[in-house]
């Protein structure tokens, strides 16, 4: 007989039912991205790895089984779109200068942005957010870690910013705020939570973006932004 | 004038945007697509005011229903019209506003790239650049209102849940109740750390690596979900952390890692709980699940035992 008993004291909650919950999301997880790596991937996830991964507590027929599941719950339409496909087109616009004098790409722009968008999914605030805010958001905390500033003149009002990034992104930084600081909280808590995204870009072939120190609240301008009601 | 007063959203409120005449006469949207996917990039420019009410996300998105604004730098009588943000433009022209670096060259248009060095754009050389990301941008709409009418409608349907009908269960449910948790994360968490200059190194930048502060930071996690009473906002991390290491263990890609967290996230959002699940005839719970491991258990959190 096994019994199963909470970290946290919440003796309200059935223990089955918690159980069931917490198997719940480990088979439906698991179905998610085996369709993920069959939508998207060349060399697809095997059923039997997405087996493994859980211990074998989910059969491949019960994957199968949750997979169409999935399907039938989201009406057969998965594809959505992801921050990934606004990437490109936000770091093209992040590295247009105007007077092409201080016209590069940083080489660890791409991989801090990609490891702020992986610490992004996090957050169950960023649940219900638009993908190219998040991936805006992202990009602006790179900016700003990475010290890569507008050049621009007349200058714009928020340096990690440019007039080209907020043409093409439509978003002021005013409405980048909230995703920022929340992307911002994980950048700070990411080693001592010891996130999975902090141990892959520690690593030398993704420049060790994780180990560079983020910037103190103070640097990412949000300090006057005080007509906000909303508590931050 | 200073920066403090150079923002969008003081400008717009101080000097209300001009109409002109031509932009300001709608067009016909059912003769011409074009026209109409045009309209609604104007649409989406100015920034809201100050006081304008936010939607349920917090986020204050521009305004739907205002007026289109004028090209070129607002001419107003405090002469303050060189740090106005004008960040719309004329697509139909193909006229940036000052100051914006196209960054998708054309066929006609080699003398404003910005990336000389990069070969030139075949793909897209008959389509037009604002047309891209206007339907971009319709894309991410249509797919934002479909969810919100979605969860609105879900939240107004009664949703069978079978732990509700005990007087314990529904107690709790309601005391769960999910109520701006993102915001008290977001505000409580912001002064917790700020690095320390100098050397880098992992033991010296994340200094706070006790227990203390770790279970400050998982408990202000630990409520539930919307739609989810048994998901807490700790267990979806973990779980969203246990699926990149398998990410990387098995060499799945980045963008389906990502479409798998945004399936996952729908799925979580439309309201599918273990007592729903469970209630389906074709699927019996225990028989799939019963299967007790302990490893994936306790990386959730749990302590489990056997008797």
């Amino acid at each position: 007989m096994v019994c199963i008993y909470s970290v946290r004291k919440r003796p309200l909650f059935p223990p089955r039912m918690d159980f069931a919950l917490t198997a719940l999301g480990i088979a439906f997880s698991s179905a998610c991205l085996w369709m993920g790596s069959k939508m998207l991937d060349g060399r697809k996830a095997d059923q039997h790895d997405m087996a493994f991964i859980t211990n074998h507590s989910v059969t491949t027929a019960t994957l199968r089984k949750l997979e169409f599941r999935v399907f039938r719950q989201l009406g057969f339409s998965v594809h959505c779109l992801t921050p990934l496909h606004y990437l490109n087109a936000y770091l093209r616009a992040s590295r247009a200068c105007p007077c092409r004098t201080c016209e590069y790409d940083h080489p660890a722009l791409r991989h801090m942005v990609m490891y702020l968008l992986c610490l992004a999914r996090l957050p169950s605030s960023l649940m219900d957010e638009r993908p190219s805010l998040v991936v805006a958001a992202a990009l602006y905390l790179a900016r700003a870690t990475l010290g890569i500033e507008d050049c621009q003149t007349p200058a714009y009002p928020y340096k990690y910013w440019s007039r080209t990034l907020q043409y093409y992104t439509k978003y002021f930084v005013s409405d980048l705020r909230r995703s920022v600081l929340r992307i911002y909280n994980y950048q700070l808590q990411a080693g001592c939570i010891r996130a999975a995204p902090f141990e892959k870009y520690k690593v030398e072939s993704c420049l060790q973006v994780s180990l560079i120190p983020a910037r103190c609240l103070e640097d990412l301008e949000f300090s006057h932004m005080d007509y906000c009601s909303d508590g931050l | 004038m200073c920066h403090r007063f150079c923002s969008a959203q003081f400008c717009y409120a101080e000097f209300p945007p001009v109409v002109t005449g031509s932009s300001a006469v709608p067009m016909p949207s059912s003769t011409n697509d074009r026209v109409e996917l045009v309209d609604i990039a104007h649409k989406r420019g100015p920034e809201p005011l100050p006081s304008s009410p936010s939607d349920s996300h917090g986020c204050k998105r521009p305004h739907t229903d205002s007026a289109p604004v004028q090209q070129g730098p607002l001419v107003t009588s405090s002469g303050s019209s060189s740090h106005k943000l004008n960040m719309l433009s004329d697509e139909e022209s193909g006229e940036l506003p000052a100051g914006v670096v196209n960054i998708f060259p054309t066929h006609n248009d080699q003398s404003r790239c910005c990336c000389p060095t990069q070969p030139q754009r075949t793909t897209l050389a008959s389509c037009d650049v604002a047309q891209v990301f206007v339907s971009q941008y319709i894309a991410e709409n249509l797919a934002y209102l479909q969810e919100r009418e979605q969860r609105e409608f879900l939240s107004e349907s009664p949703t069978p849940n079978r732990a509700s009908k005990t007087s314990s269960a529904q107690s709790t449910l309601s005391s769960f109740t999910p109520t701006s948790r993102e915001d008290e994360i977001a505000s409580k968490l912001v002064d917790c750390v700020s690095p320390p200059p100098g050397e880098v190194s992992e033991a010296q930048y994340f200094p706070i690596n006790t227990g203390a502060t770790k279970a400050a930071f998982l408990e202000k996690c630990a409520k539930s979900l919307p739609k989810q009473p048994w998901v807490t906002a700790q267990m979806r991390t973990k779980l969203v952390c246990w699926l990149f290491e398998v990410t990387m263990d098995y060499s799945i890609s980045d963008e389906a890692f990502h479409l798998a967290i945004s399936i996952l996230d729908r799925v979580l959002r439309s309201g599918v709980t273990a007592a729903q699940y469970q209630a389906k005839p074709d699927c019996n719970w225990e028989a799939d699940f019963f299967c007790v491991r302990t490893r994936e258990l306790q990386a959730l959190g749990w302590y489990v035992f056997t008797l």
